[in-house]
């Protein structure tokens, strides 16, 4: 990887390509899933998760800022050594198009819940594949357009959420902090798997422009992701109240199932078609991310882009089809929320830890 | 070129998702209200069935000799109804355009709690559909025959989602009746309707639920005080004696809101309700005001007084008679006191406790020309 690419993307980019990653089909269930150890208190666990990609940002840029022209294949080579690095290079792989195939299978289980019904779990689980496959094949720059761009797409929405304020009640929130640390702190691994995404910085530092400027735009794409599930959390709760809200599968939608806008009539359809976006684009920024990942370690050269993408796509279509039914689906996004946490943190540290140790520093 | 066309490609093949789900128009029946209800021996297709569920479908065909058809089926549960129905028509019907279901009062009674777990599981019934209980049962309303347009449905439809501005009868939703049912310290409250020869329905006032379960039911004018001590958005007429007359009578056209504080002393609670009264005074007996501001605040203060007595009726028979806190002071309770109120049965101490109540009127505007 050392050199081979050129420097293509600027901050702005990267705040982009991160809230890609990290917002994908599961904030639609963000608040549900925190409020089952945390009741009303949700939003606080909500908020308190960001820590983790913030402290997830400051480890891998304190560790790529050593090695600014490597991105995590050459890295991890140079510190653990050809073997181990490699091995830390494939898991990272393998967690990533776990990560990517279970964004696409939420989605799936969406669509055949809301949408769908009858077209088999297998076809929509192929289409976003192949959709996905299709923007990870072109370069990083193009993916950053298209999640601007998707950005962008997705914020009418705020209008749809902010309606269901009509029947918010402040009191529902009541008395705050009243579950207490422990349940919070609990709660905070419901919303692990809409944080993750911090890791790709592992492979993109050396692609980013300014390097100054990095720390900065991931703050600012973590920041506004925090902001946006915590106003979440507060709607949903203060809506429904903390007892109800764990009883949603898909708390987001079940909000605005409560109000029906003039033309659009069923909002919920409406937008759940347009969340199929954040399948789409999260699964292709990380498999990016992967065959990047995976070119460096096994030193493919760029000739065999397509059998790169071909291979990343049937897997992850594969992943994808294994969990056998939802409750499946929400027992492998825990794990893939905790493996996130660990890519995000426990791998930087134990390479930042060793390459100071031993003194090693990129050119 | 090749990028257009794999661009091309790509979204024909996400647009293709949908043909498993297509469906032609002409095979599906469209349903716009459903009823529940406990079925009678003869409608029953197997022993052991508890449940009826008919849905209403606009017959939408030209040269239709009927409005509406209703299409029954029975079963031990909702599902279990539903392929019932599967297995007697030759439509499909879809649920999608479901806006009003109905329940019988004696399924009402038993508690709603079975039927209504697979209306809370579909994704595809809407969360802002209008409940009501009916007099009797469900499926009559159903079932009754309309001279011309609208069909009954959509008499039932436009009743529940009108009535709001103009009776005090709140607007309750399937999301409505989902959290009082599963939330701390709170209780449904549905409008009850019955046939009525004139228009097809009638609002009859409100059923007061425990949980999933009808406990009572409550006049028109009862409705009213109810709905003005829950704080629900409703407007309405009340209609009260005049201050220093015999037979003299005001009518105010309103909207309340109301404020409520719970103080709890162990289990003992002691609630206080502050029903406030925005509204005009749309009808006084010829000469009583003369423009004047003191006669105008006595008619505020009567008004006041009427409501605040009524509403202490409705108070004291929530207690005594229903023993339900249909005013969901629990939820206050809980917001003030944390997660100690729920060990606590909330409807016991809510029916032991003191509360006070009263109602202060403001009167916005007295008429155009006198």
């Amino acid at each position: 990887m050392r050199g081979s690419q050129s420097i293509v993307l600027t901050s702005k980019n990267f705040a982009f390509l991160l809230i890609a990653a990290m917002q994908e089909v599961g904030i639609l269930q963000i608040t549900c899933r925190t409020a089952r150890y945390a009741g009303h208190d949700a939003w606080i666990s909500v908020l308190l998760a960001a820590v983790f990609p913030l402290a997830g940002l400051f480890l891998i840029n304190g560790l790529c800022s050593r090695f600014p022209r490597d991105s995590l294949a050459r890295i991890s080579d140079r510190v653990l050594g050809p073997v181990p690095g490699k091995a830390v290079s494939f898991a990272y792989v393998a967690y990533t198009m776990f990560n990517a195939a279970m964004a696409i299978r939420l989605f799936t289980e969406l669509a055949n819940s809301f949408l769908l019904a009858k077209t088999p779990g297998w076809v929509l689980a192929l289409l976003l594949t192949l959709g996905a496959a299709y923007i990870f094949s072109r370069d990083i720059a193009s993916i950053a357009w298209m999640t601007e761009f998707t950005y962008y797409l997705i914020q009418p929405l705020w209008i749809v959420l902010l309606a269901a304020l009509s029947r918010a009640d402040y009191r529902n929130l009541l008395p705050v902090g009243d579950n207490g640390l422990s349940n919070i702190l609990l709660g905070m691994q419901g919303a692990f798997l809409s944080y993750i995404g911090a890791e790709i910085l592992l492979v993109l530092y050396p692609f980013i422009q300014n390097k100054r400027e990095v720390l900065r735009a991931g703050m600012l794409a973590v920041a506004w992701s925090a902001f946006f599930y915590t106003s979440l959390a507060l709607i949903v709760t203060m809506a429904f109240g903390g007892g109800v809200v764990k009883l949603f599968v898909w708390d987001n939608l079940a909000l605005i199932k409560t109000y029906h806008l003039p033309v659009i009539e069923r909002a919920e359809f409406f937008v759940a078609i347009i969340y199929s976006w954040l399948a789409l684009r999260a699964a292709a920024v990380l498999l990016y991310t992967a065959r990047q990942t995976i070119s460096g370690a096994a030193g493919v050269s760029e000739k065999y882009r397509r059998q790169v993408v071909a291979i990343l796509a049937a897997g992850v279509f594969a992943l994808a089809l294994l969990p056998g039914n939802f409750s499946e689906v929400v027992q492998y996004t825990k794990y893939v929320g905790l493996a996130g946490v660990s890519m995000m943190l426990g791998l930087p540290s134990l390479l930042w830890t060793l390459a100071v140790i031993r003194g090693l520093r990129g050119t | 070129m090749r990028r257009a066309l794999t661009t091309l490609f790509l979204v024909l093949a996400l647009c293709s998702g949908g043909c498993w789900d297509a469906r032609d128009l002409a095979n599906v029946a469209i349903a716009t209200v459903a009823s529940f209800d406990l079925p009678r021996e003869e409608e029953k297709t197997k022993p052991g069935d508890r449940v009826l569920v008919a849905v209403l479908q606009p017959v939408l065909s030209e040269g239709r000799k009927e409005l509406v058809r209703v299409i029954k089926s029975s079963g031990r549960t909702v599902g279990d109804a539903r392929s019932d129905r599967a297995n007697r028509s030759f439509r499909m019907v879809e649920i999608n355009m479901v806006r009003t279901l109905l329940f019988g009062e004696a399924l009402s009674g038993k508690g709603l709690s079975d039927t209504l777990d697979i209306v809370y599981r579909n994704p595809l019934i809407s969360y802002h559909g209008e409940l009501a209980v009916v007099e009797g049962r469900a499926v009559d309303v159903l079932e009754l025959k309309t001279t011309g347009p609208p069909n009954i449905g959509e008499r039932v439809g436009s009743l529940l989602m009108e009535i709001p501005d103009s009776n005090f009868v709140p607007l309750a939703t399937l999301a409505d009746f989902h959290c009082d049912q599963f939330g701390f310290g709170r209780n449904p409250v549905v409008p009850l309707i019955s046939r009525s020869d004139v228009a097809g329905v009638q609002i009859r006032g409100l059923a007061i639920f425990k949980k999933d379960r009808m406990v009572g039911k409550v006049d028109k004018e009862a409705m009213k005080y109810l709905t003005l001590l829950r704080g629900e958005q409703a407007r309405g007429v009340i209609t009260f004696p005049l201050p220093d007359r015999e037979e003299g009578e005001g009518t105010l056209m309103c909207t309340g809101h109301r404020k409520v504080e719970v103080k709890m002393d162990g289990e003992k609670a002691e609630i206080s309700i502050e029903v406030k009264v925005t509204g005009d005074l749309v009808e006084v007996e010829e000469g009583f005001l003369n423009g004047s501001h003191e006669k105008i605040n006595q008619v505020a203060e009567a008004a006041g007084e009427y409501i605040a007595a009524n509403c202490r009726e409705m108070v004291s028979r929530l207690q005594e008679e229903f023993m339900v806190d249909a005013l969901n002071t629990g939820a206050i309770a809980r917001a003030g006191y944390g997660r100690k109120i729920e060990k606590l049965d909330w409807d016991r101490v809510f029916s032991q406790a003191g509360i006070k109540v009263s109602a202060r009127v403001k009167i916005r505007n007295y008429g155009a020309i006198r």
